[in-house]
């Protein structure tokens, strides 16, 4: 016997399998988060002491009053005084030494007390180099790489965590010190002619590192870091236009520090529907000396730090990039007064008070896109002081 | 049945008995019935009213007739065959099989219909003639199909006839010695002598017939003798062990042999369960029966009874199989036309199986057919199946072939998700079978199965999987009582992940595990009390975690690989399965099993004061190729015991431990085709549970309807868990990212069918938990602070409906209902901000439930008109999936996106999806 089946038709009508839900929120005690790194640069340390808060929380939650020292097995006791924001800070300055372990105590005005297992300074290793390439990235888009090289015979030297702190030159395309001023009515628009003597045409910007940057040494054959990529920028990206600097710091771990903050970022990365790292309470190396139940996030990290800076320009590297350094800085020239319809508006005087527009030139010809008096534009197009400083930093080297 | 309404609706409409007395001329030259038919049909005005199939092809006639009345030429016609005819309204020629149609006797006879006893009293009329025997639509004592013997003959007066034949296994088609067929109600017996063969004088008229035998389901089957016959039982093994499961697939035995209340499910049956795009799925029905679950739509394997999916022993025809699931899941690997049993042993394992823990799933192919040609193939929006039976030498050897292929791709591109737009997704797998018998008592059969997947769920990553296996078999008959399996066989499984990306990291990742497989299984039939199952095995394992390999000139990845692991696994065993007597029967089993980890291999020696990290290696040791390096053994025993109160109620307990010495690891809460599996070795030790259970089984109304209730306690020991964040993808050491620690199960399981009537169906509810717990020396191995906590797949509270209801003859109503607690998941309770970045902190594993998942289908089929002279045999079957459109999530999961933390669940189907299909068969 034959048999035949034949499926004539089958609709497929599966919409989205993957939505957004909403937070679901759990009143539960709030636990308290440590951020304590020390490090063998001689400085007053810091620790951060904060709380967990809701899913939907906007606000940080500061641990404030708690007492918190560092003891080593020398004996010798380091306490920390709360500055700001739960930020506790050495009252003296101190490095971690090699071969000596170090605990860190707090106490919260809860009356808890947590205690962190001894930790040391693992290894001390310098980095070599820091280089920059030209390069593209998955989106094939072009920009530069920031490498790092650190080449070491020292055989306890195996997990690096790296953070880095990029500084770099904010120009106002416009700049401009003339101002517009407002008269007693939206028609009385002028130029003033006294100079605001304190608008800048070069600004200096620092911004620190989010992302959880790690690798490992262990699994290859030589001990070496080697072009490690740090970051890529897209050559799009106004932060190198100009001059462009960043100081990477090195820091080598313990194995223990090296696994905790790699799965911490493996449990924050995305997922598809098919795959899901299993969750869970991360625990670190600090516990409750009372009540074990009670949780605490975070770690007491003791670890060597080496650091190097490195500098270049944008016209270096792509002497013909073809780039319009104005693009985000659009201009207009709003008329004085306008009438739709009977309906009377002051173009300019909404863009200056509601938009805060700044004047950037003179318009000397009028046309039926720029029909106005003056050209204005974005207020960092023409003071970059509005998103940076104007502070040369002590380590910039022109 | 419908015929025998008919009947009786043209005898209340026959007035008389009406003679034609036109004779006739006639020449058949070699001509079958029917073209003798068509051709008085031609030179008469008599039109005859029948169903071809009645009509034997293989009676040719080579008669001359002259001047002969029609009585005599179909009287000459007929007389082969087992056909009636009756003659009225002078033209009409009515063919009846087995009955005859009375005339003038139901005149004298009172015309009531007998309701009670079907056996008609002969002494209400004074007749020489046996009285007719009628069946009433109403009759009690009869349900489900009839199975007719003999030829009424109106003539004669005997009043008992001798009915005769085989009793064979219904799988093994092997004859069953010793079985008791009883007839109840009358108190008539027999049994079976050792070749199967039974013979005794039966009552005319209806009767029922029992077959008692402990091992075998009891069947019930509903005869009319009409004269005396042969007739062939087909029976069920039904194991003295507990929750055993029995699916069959092949239902096209001649369905006269099967009657109702065996505890199967066939695939016919399975048909009207209206399942997802179509497909026939052996493995999602067996979902619907209690103590089989999954994890949630869209994960590979499943849990029987609170046990990990590693822990299930996959079997296809004595091998391995190691992923019986293809599309991550959706589909099972079992091709449904080639599988002729589909066995769960949820319970006590048969000693003959060991290395797993919770479960045995036995699937047998087909033996091809050895007389004839025969072919099947189904052509679907998602796949296409063709499988054919071919004998190579007649009635000794024959070939079986069945191909299934997937274009599923379309549906992926259909998915309105971003993440699945650029993603694809085909299967294939194919199967082949040669069986050759030798003579009565070798026959050797080769088998061979092969099934290949391929799936891009990210863009730039392509997975495949394969499953291989190769076995040969040769089956010795050393006597009656005294018989051999030799099985050589070989089963892998392959997974490769190729990583394509635009960045200089591509790459391809290389997993597979190869087994080689002897087995030597004996069975003794030492008397009516003992038999005896014995034998050994050995096993051994070749896993190669893999290779990365850098892919392109332009990739930085460095080649890497993971060294192999090496293993073998052996084992000897004992069963004998007592039948004190017909109340009181045990079965009782040893297996010792050893494993050794075999060189070569470096394996690491930790600080034992240490959790197990990299860095508390404190030594190394290098072990030569095939040095056993590590041996672990163990004696699993088996218990089980059946008291039957009564032929329809029984008490089952059994009490069995065994050992598993394979480990499959996950990265993701639910399984996937890239879990990849891990032997036993120094560091980790083999898994072991310990499983009691009881139970109690009622049938009612002649098996019309089963009840059973069964409750078991599983303790385990050595379960692996993952370490929070644990990667197992080419990890060199794996024992550094897994927990093992004990956890326990238990639940209670009910299960009511009813197999008969216009409505029927099954309702199947359990009860079930399953715990872990974790609990260290070292706070990175505690979990939940060392407190026991529900596993993945914990779901409490599973309940399935299947109803078909016939709503008339051609159409019919099908619906399955499925609810189950959601799955256990560990929620975010709150955020915290370190190093710039806002991060989730978790609450104890496991503590929350996603929601419950409910989804009902429902499914139309109707049969095409019942012309007789049609081709082809239609049916259309519409079904809509998940008909309420609910969005049952299978996962729950939390990412920070942009410094912002951002929930999201995904569902596999969250909208009804329609199916229509068309069969027909010619």
């Amino acid at each position: 016997m034959k048999k035949y089946t034949l499926y004539i038709l089958v609709f497929m009508l599966c919409t989205s399998c993957v939505e957004e839900i909403d937070l679901r929120n759990f009143t539960s005690d709030t636990i308290l988060v440590v951020e304590a790194n020390l490090t063998n640069e001689i400085k007053h340390h810091s620790v951060k002491l904060s709380r967990t808060t809701p899913l939907d929380s906007v606000s940080t939650l500061y641990e404030t009053n708690a007492i918190v020292r560092i003891k080593d097995d020398q004996q010798n006791v380091y306490l920390f005084t709360e500055m700001n924001n739960g930020v506790y800070t050495s009252t003296q300055a101190f490095k971690a030494e090699i071969n000596t372990n170090y605990t860190l105590e707090i106490k919260t005005t809860d009356g808890e007390t947590y205690i962190s297992t001894p930790q040391k300074v693992e290894a001390i290793n310098d980095i070599d180099d820091i280089k920059i390439k030209i390069d593209s990235n998955s989106s094939n888009q072009t920009g530069v790489t920031i490498y790092v090289t650190s080449e070491s015979e020292n055989t306890k030297a195996n997990y690096y965590k790296y953070t880095y702190e990029e500084t770099y030159i904010v120009r106002a395309p416009y700049w401009s010190l003339y101002k517009l001023v407002i008269g007693n009515s939206p028609r009385n628009i002028v130029r003033n002619d006294n100079l605001d003597a304190e608008a800048s045409r070069t600004c200096y910007k620092t911004e620190k590192s989010i992302d959880l940057l790690q690798t490992e040494t262990r699994s290859l054959s030589s001990n070496s870091v080697i072009n490690f990529p740090i970051q890529f920028i897209k050559q799009t990206d106004s932060k190198i236009w100009h001059r462009y600097s960043i100081i990477v710091k090195q820091h080598i771990q313990s194995y223990d520090a090296y696994i905790y903050y790699k799965t911490l970022k493996k449990l924050s990365i995305s997922e598809n529907v098919f795959s899901q790292v299993q969750q869970g309470f991360i625990v670190g190396n600090m516990n409750a000396t009372s009540n074990l139940d009670k949780k605490i996030i975070g770690l007491f990290e003791v670890n060597s730090v080496s650091q190097k800076r490195v500098f270049f320009n944008f016209i270096d590297l792509f002497p013909n990039h073809g780039l319009s350094f104005t693009k985000d800085c659009l201009i207009e020239a709003p008329k004085i007064i306008e009438v739709v319809d009977g309906d009377v508006s002051y173009p300019l005087y909404e863009a200056l008070t509601v938009r805060k527009l700044r004047f950037a030139r003179d318009n000397e010809v009028p046309t039926t896109q720029l029909p106005g008096r003056f050209k204005i534009t974005k207020k960092e197009c023409v003071d970059c002081r509005y998103i940076a400083s104007n502070i040369k930093p002590n380590f910039w080297i022109d | 049945m419908k015929k025998l309404i008919l009947l009786l609706l043209l005898l209340s409409s026959i007035k008389s008995s009406a003679q034609q007395k036109n004779n006739i001329d006639l020449e058949l030259n070699n001509k079958t019935i029917k073209e003798s038919i068509q051709k008085i049909e031609e030179k008469t005005n008599f039109s005859f009213y029948y169903i071809a199939a009645w009509l034997d092809d293989s009676i040719k006639i080579n008669e001359k007739f002259i001047d002969a009345s029609i009585e005599s030429i179909l009287n000459t016609l007929f007389e082969k065959t087992n056909l009636n005819f009756y003659i009225f309204e002078k033209t009409k020629v009515i063919l009846t099989i087995n009955s005859t149609i009375h005339n003038s006797s139901y005149t004298g006879l009172e015309a009531t219909i007998v309701e009670k006893d079907t056996i008609v009293n002969v002494n209400t009329k004074k007749t020489t003639k046996s009285a007719p025997i009628y069946i009433t639509k109403t009759s009690n004592s009869i349900r489900g199909k009839i199975v007719k013997i003999g030829k009424e003959n109106s003539n004669s007066n005997q009043k008992t006839f001798s009915l005769s034949g085989y009793v064979k296994n219904r799988i093994t088609n092997e004859p069953i010695g010793n079985m008791v067929l009883l007839i109840k109600t009358k108190n008539i017996f027999t049994t079976t002598n050792s070749k199967g063969f039974y013979s005794f004088n039966i009552p005319i008229g209806t009767n029922k017939i029992e077959t008692i035998l402990l091992g075998y389901k009891k069947q019930y089957t509903n005869l009319i003798i009409y004269n005396k016959g042969i007739h062939n039982l087909y029976v069920d093994e039904s194991t003295e062990n507990l929750d055993e499961v029995v699916i069959e697939a092949n239902a096209k035995k001649n369905v006269r042999n099967i009657v109702s209340g065996i505890t199967q499910i066939k695939v016919e049956e399975i048909k009207l369960i209206p399942q997802v795009l179509g497909e026939r799925d052996l493995l999602k029905a067996a979902t619907t029966l209690p103590g089989v679950s999954t994890a949630s739509e869209g994960s590979d394997g499943v849990n029987v009874r609170g046990g990990k999916t590693d822990q299930n022993l996959f079997l296809l025809d004595q091998s391995v199989l190691y992923n019986p699931t293809h599309f991550l899941g959706l589909f099972s690997a079992i091709n449904p036309f080639t599988t002729s049993g589909f066995k769960i042993f949820k319970g006590n394992v048969p000693a003959e199986y060991g290395g797993r823990i919770s479960s045995v799933f036995e699937m047998t192919t087909k033996n091809p057919a050895v007389d004839k040609f025969k072919g099947e193939a189904a052509i679907g929006p998602v796949t296409s199946n063709v499988s054919i039976e071919l004998p190579i030498i007649k009635d000794k050897s024959s070939l079986l072939l069945a191909v299934r292929g997937t274009y599923s791709n379309w549906i992926l591109k259909a998915i309105k998700s971003k993440s699945l737009n650029n993603s694809s997704a085909s299967f294939f797998d194919a199967i082949g079978k040669y069986k050759h018998q030798f003579n009565e008592n070798n026959s050797l059969s080769l088998a061979g199965y092969y099934s290949t997947d391929d799936y891009s769920i990210a863009s730039d990553t392509t997975n495949t999987y394969q499953n291989k296996i190769l076995s040969a078999t040769w089956a010795h008959k050393f006597n009656d009582k005294h018989k051999s399996d030799l099985i050589l066989s070989n089963s892998s499984y392959i997974f490769d992940i190729d990583f394509d990306g635009k960045l200089n990291r591509n790459f391809n990742i290389n997993y597979n595990i190869n087994e080689y497989n002897l087995k030597l299984k004996m069975v003794y039939e030492r008397s009516k009390i003992h038999t005896f199952s014995y034998g050994v095995a050995s096993k051994f394992y070749v896993v190669s975690p893999g290779k990365i390999e850098p892919k392109g000139a332009n990739s930085l990845i460095t080649p890497f690989s993971v060294q192999r692991d090496k293993a073998l696994e052996s084992a000897i065993y004992i069963s004998d399965e007592i039948n004190l007597n017909k109340k009181i029967g045990f079965s009782i089993g040893a297996r010792y099993n050893v494993f050794s980890g075999l060189g070569g291999s470096t394996q690491r020696i930790y600080d034992p004061s240490r959790p197990k990290t990299d860095a508390s290696v404190i030594g190394e040791e290098t072990y030569d190729k095939f040095e056993a390096y590590k041996t672990y053994t163990g004696l699993s025993l088996r218990f089980s015991s059946r008291y039957s109160f009564n032929e329809e109620f029984s008490i089952k307990a059994s009490l069995h431990n065994s050992q598993q010495f394979i480990h499959r690891l996950s990265n993701n809460t639910t399984a996937t085709p890239t879990d990849i599996w891990k032997l036993s070795d120094l560091n980790i030790k083999p898994q072991e549970a310990i499983q009691a259970s009881i139970g109690l089984f009622k049938n009612f109304d002649g098996n019309d309807y089963e009840i059973s209730l069964e409750t078991y306690y599983k303790k385990y020991k050595n379960i692996l868990n993952y370490k929070i964040g644990a990667d197992f993808l080419l990890n060199k050491h794996l024992e550094t990212e897994v927990l093992q620690g004990p956890g326990r199960s238990y639940g209670v399981e009910l299960l009511i069918r009813k197999n008969a009537g216009k409505l029927n169906g099954w309702v199947s509810y359990s009860y079930s938990r399953s715990l872990l717990k974790l609990d260290g020396n070292f706070a990175e191995e505690r979990i939940n602070n060392g407190r026991e906590f529900p596993t993945n797949f914990d779901k409490p509270h599973n309940l399935n409906i299947i109803a078909n209801y016939k709503l008339t003859k051609r159409f019919s109503l099908s619906s399955n209902l499925a609810f189950q607690s959601g799955r256990p998941i560990t929620y975010p309770i709150g955020k915290y901000t370190t190093g710039g970045s806002e991060y989730l902190v978790y609450s104890d594993v496991n503590k929350f439930r996603i929601p419950n998942y409910f989804r009902l289908d429902i499914g139309f089929n109707a049969e095409g008109n019942h012309k007789l002279k049609k081709i082809a045999h239609s049916f259309w079957s519409f079904s809509i999936y998940n008909v309420l459109g609910r969005n049952n999530p299978n996962a729950i999961y939390f990412v920070t996106k942009e410094g912002k933390i951002k929930a999201y669940k995904s569902s596999i189907f969250s909208t009804p999806i329609p199916t229509l299909t068309y069969n027909f068969k010619f």
